[in-house]
């Protein structure tokens, strides 16, 4: 199954990646990992005509300490979240339910 | 500028589209075919490969998205010609395929499994491999084979 034909662009900020949002608009889809958005692009119930690549930005993936809080970006990967020691000592039943959710081969890109 | 992919120790340069997927990538363009194709959709596990030695589901990787990253195939995980990797010997002496479909995935699956958790008990044998799918051999041999890779590696 191939998709329809799009534009890709990779950025490596969270600034990068709103400022092509702005200049694509609703044509624009967030590409992360891609379980989710490819196969649907290749069954064509999507067609964005460009995908920006977040999967690389760095300051997007953390799990650490906040205070009074544990704070996980939104690209941090399961298996990250998972093997953290911090989830791990202070709050266990994310580190395990993020063990439950995937599999070992969806884990290192979800 | 076409993406730079280092598959088995080569370095490529043949993306002709952004588009293609990286299994397609490395069967069509690479010319390495032991990749397979399945479901198309990362459900299966047919088409796992090492991306920086961590196993993924390549039918969901663009070839792009994986622009300066080591890739491994099946190919690239014997180390010689004359000589199987031990999870691929395990495989052939405890009959962990039938018809041999999802064993480049399963072998690829197994091998990062062992990389995480050297000494796994068959129940995380299990759920290590529960995103390949076989429909012949009901698990069990696959299963045998990965816990006697494990052991030979002991």
């Amino acid at each position: 199954m191939i998709p329809a034909a799009f534009e890709y662009e990779r950025v490596d900020s969270a600034d990068g990646a709103l400022a092509l949002l702005a200049q694509h608009g609703d044509d624009a889809k967030l590409l992360a990992g891609g379980h989710s958005l490819l196969p649907l692009m290749k069954l064509r119930f999507a067609t964005p005509s460009v995908l920006i690549d977040v999967g690389r930005i760095k300051e997007l993936s953390y799990v650490k300490d906040a205070g009074d809080q544990v704070a996980i970006g939104a690209l941090t990967r399961h298996h990250d979240v998972q093997h953290s020691d911090l989830l791990q000592s202070q709050v266990e039943i994310l580190a395990h339910a993020a063990g439950q959710n995937h599999r070992q081969n969806v884990a290192a890109r979800q | 500028m076409p993406p730079s992919v280092d598959g088995n120790g080569l370095t490529r340069h043949e993306l002709r589209a952004v588009g293609r997927e990286e299994e397609d990538h490395v069967r069509n363009l690479v010319g390495l075919t032991g990749t397979n194709i399945g479901c198309d959709t990362s459900s299966c596990g047919a088409c796992t490969v090492h991306l920086n030695g961590e196993a993924v589901k390549s039918c969901t990787v663009l070839a792009v998205q994986a622009d300066g990253t080591d890739v491994t195939t099946i190919e690239g995980l014997a180390p010689s010609a004359d000589e199987l990797h031990p999870m691929q010997q395990a495989f052939y002496e405890n009959h962990g395929l039938q018809c041999g479909f999802c064993t480049p995935g399963m072998v690829m699956a197994a091998t990062s499994l062992l990389k995480e958790i050297p000494n796994p008990t068959e129940q995380q044998v299990r759920e290590g491999i529960e995103g390949n799918l076989c429909r012949c051999t009901g698990y069990h041999n696959i299963v045998k084979s990965i816990l006697a890779a494990a052991g030979a590696s002991k």
